[in-house]
């Protein structure tokens, strides 16, 4: 089976179901998308995208939404679950059972761990997950790889550091299992309180080198790219502890004096603090145009996995 | 579905793309190149579809004042200028200090309100206790005014202090007016004393200076108190520094301006008289340009009206002593097509003036993906604009009950030529559809009480 057939129907719910060739193919369909964005087209006409978001990420689901439209597609679905029957306590396999007899496809945002997979098992349609509980993000990492390409040409052979909150953040988690695909160097910099799950890294251990430490200067000079994370106020049980390690990471201009001059910064938005807004017009700033990729490898997705030409 | 606009060039945060919206219950159920059956079908023939302007700066006058605006009159205006969602401001009779006012005044404009409309609390140094209670019964923000123009809205700085204290507990927004009291007290009498009475003098001795240290003061204070501060009607370069100062710092503060600033100057002063007097004053082109500069980089977060009528005998005694007149202009119908106008030729990109003009607007008020955007499940709040069609502002065809404004005979490209608040249409080309009391009051989806 050709690897384009591959995706028929498939449901895209771990970066640990995709493999190099399998992500290498989505980048590539990404950047066919780049054209088709700006003057939209018929490829997905007819077919319908339902959206299921039980958390609110309206970034999130605007970018899906827009990648349906400009493919020629519709969109429906709810945003919040009180609109729906969940909140009259519908099980989520119910709730799924339901949408999909209106729709081709379903994206799904969900708090739990766990939730997208239930959701892919119990629908005969295609899921995608747009994020789900504190480790899945598999679309994010996939335009962050993507972002990355467009800004160095390559993946292989970067040097990359992840930054922040590193234990409740769930691109970086889904962002590590992407990069573990590569040859690349990862430095895990965050406060001690905040590293990396050691379950999910000793998992990773042998597929990729990396260095942790609490000092974003001890790699600084060598890095090119910097993916820099909020620390979500939401997950801490204590807001004094919140409060204590918010501004451990500010990135500012004098930050990158000490960076490589070609150094990319991203984030994966909304940005509160952890980059001073005087960094937005450098070069270094790569953390909008990353919204743009967003859209593309969406595109790439949808088109794929329903099969559009 | 109930509505379907077909054949639209929707606007979204990541470029324009042609589909038909299908709306059902008041909200968006369907987009797609396809068109769904409905009940009521338009074809908008390719036009721009753009989400509803919210003006999150507006007084209507009601109650207490209606020879000078009523609620109907305020909210048909801002129909007619493609505004879907105003937040209207607490200095009416008696002013909105206490929870009871609130409910109050609620009850007197819900039957008035052609489009959807929040209500902001007053938090000066009389309403302490009434704060918490003014975020239960559903007030949108807070505001302060650092002059004492309106006694109870007005603080001193120690009460500043408290009740951004107090607010950052509520969760919602403070907006405040900018300006150092003493400097501008001491203003005019510096220009009584010298005889000027004429319209420039009110932005001579009116000194930016005056609105930068309030300015910097508020920030300081909010800080403090870790409160989400907005600064209103900013208008000076002086003010913009301190703004980017305190953004860099990680401190939580917005702030908007209005098209005064950004299309008149105190070149104009002369021409427009009284009709030319807000507060803080039209400042030199030098300043226009950094406004300009900052609404495109995006340091300027929102552009709001600041619609503030006074009735024509008011405003006509300023052209004898310009301090005899009151300040404030009518605006709340204009704005879309300046600001569309301003897209066209380029001194902004679409992006930022919706950004600037619905969608700040509705993040900043706790209302946002409800409001400020065209997406699955949002109120169908719609402006159709022709881009292509040419307007000219004159103020006989205005809503509001003043009809002289200070952009009279502005032209330019970019007109509203629908208004639909959550799926009705309620503003068409020139005519009013909708009808009073269907707008709704809003209160922040999420809060902190």
């Amino acid at each position: 089976m050709d690897i384009a057939s591959s995706f028929l129907g498939r449901d895209i719910v771990s970066m640990k179901d995709l493999s190099r060739e399998d992500i290498d193919f989505i980048l590539d369909r990404a950047t066919e998308m780049e054209p088709i964005a700006d003057r939209g087209s018929d490829i997905l006409r007819g077919r319908i995208m339902a959206t299921l978001f039980f958390e609110p990420s309206t970034r999130t689901r605007l970018s899906f939404e827009s990648a349906m439209l400009r493919l020629g597609g519709g969109v429906i679905g709810f945003a919040e679950p009180s609109a729906s029957s969940v909140a009259k306590g519908e099980s989520l396999r119910d709730t799924i059972k339901t949408v999909e007899n209106y729709s081709d496809i379903i994206v799904i945002r969900h708090y739990e761990d766990g939730a997208a997979r239930v959701a892919a098992d119990a629908a005969g349609i295609p899921v995608i997950n747009a994020g789900s509980g504190s480790l899945e993000h598999p679309t994010q990492a996939l335009l962050d790889l993507h972002t990355m390409r467009a800004a160095k040409g390559r993946i292989d052979g970067l040097k990359v550091a992840l930054l922040g909150d590193l234990l409740y953040g769930r691109t970086v988690h889904s962002l590590l299992y992407a990069l573990s695909n590569y040859d690349v160097k990862v430095f895990l910099v965050s406060p001690e309180r905040l590293r990396f799950r050691r379950d999910l890294l000793k998992e990773l251990e042998r597929k990729i080198d990396y260095e942790e430490m609490d000092d974003l200067y001890r790699c600084l000079g060598e890095i090119d790219v910097l993916y820099v994370t909020r620390i979500q106020k939401e997950r801490f049980p204590d807001l004094r502890e919140y409060e204590k390690l918010k501004d451990s990471y500010i990135i500012t201009r004098e930050t990158l004096r000490h960076a490589k001059r070609d150094l990319i910064i991203m984030h994966p938005l909304p940005r509160v603090t952890e980059i001073s807004t005087d960094v937005d017009d450098t070069p270094n700033a790569w953390y909008f145009k990353q919204m743009r990729h967003g859209l593309y490898v969406r595109m790439a997705l949808l088109s794929l996995i329903l099969g559009g030409r | 579905m109930d509505l379907v606009v077909r054949n639209g060039t929707i606007y979204t945060p990541y470029g324009l793309v042609s589909a038909s919206i299908g709306v059902e219950d008041g909200k968006i159920a369907w987009m797609g190149r396809a068109a769904p059956e409905g009940v009521r079908v338009l074809d908008v023939d390719g036009k721009l579809i753009l989400p509803g302007m919210i003006d999150m700066h507006v007084h209507f006058r009601d109650p207490g004042s209606p020879d000078r605006e009523d609620f109907e009159t305020g909210t048909m205006s801002a129909a007619a200028g493609g505004v879907t969602t105003v937040a209207e401001m607490p200095n009416t009779l008696p002013p909105v200090t206490s929870a009871e006012r609130l409910r109050e005044k609620r009850r007197i404009v819900e039957r008035k309100a052609y489009v959807d409309f929040a209500l902001v609390a007053g938090a000066g140094s009389m309403s302490r206790d009434e704060i918490k209670p003014l975020a239960e019964e559903g007030a949108i923000a807070y505001k302060m005014f650092m002059i004492s123009r309106f006694k109870e809205l007005a603080v001193s700085d120690a009460d500043m202090l408290d009740n951004l204290l107090l607010i950052a507990e509520t969760g919602l927004p403070c907006l405040v007016h900018a300006e150092n009291e003493g400097l501008v007290s001491r203003g005019v009498e510096r220009a009584r004393s010298q005889g000027r009475r004429d319209p420039l003098a009110h932005s001579e001795f009116r000194l930016p200076l005056a609105e930068a240290e309030a300015t910097a003061r508020a920030i300081l204070l909010a800080e403090e108190a870790s409160v989400h501060l907005h600064i209103c009607h900013m208008t000076s370069s002086e003010a913009l520094a301190l703004l980017s100062w305190a953004k860099g710092r990680g401190v939580k503060v917005t702030a908007e301006t209005s098209p005064c600033y950004l299309f008149l100057s105190t070149d104009d002063l002369e021409r427009l008289g009284p009709y030319g007097k807000v507060d803080p004053p039209l400042r030199g082109p030098e300043h226009q340009r950094a406004l300009w500069q900052a609404l495109r980089k995006g340091l300027l977060d929102v552009v709001a009206s600041d619609h503030a009528p006074y009735t024509r005998e008011e405003k006509e005694r300023g052209w004898i002593d310009i301090f005899d007149a009151p300040s404030g202009s009518v605006g709340v119908e204009t704005t879309l097509p300046l600001m569309l106008g301003s897209v066209n030729k380029g001194l902004l990109s679409l992006e930022r003036m919706v950004e600037a003009f619905s969608t700040n607007p509705a993040r900043i008020l706790g209302l946002y993906p409800r409001k400020g955007c065209i997406s699955i499940g949002s109120d169908a709040d719609l402006v159709v604009v022709d881009t292509k069609a040419e307007f000219e502002i004159r103020g006989e065809n205005l809503h509001s009950k003043q009809r002289i404004t200070p952009f009279e005979g502005f032209k330019g490209r970019g007109k509203p030529i629908l208004t639909i608040v959550r799926g009705e249409v309620i503003w068409e080309d020139g005519e009013i559809l909708g009808r009073p009391g269907y707008g709704k009051f809003l209160s922040p989806i999420r809060r902190r009480v």
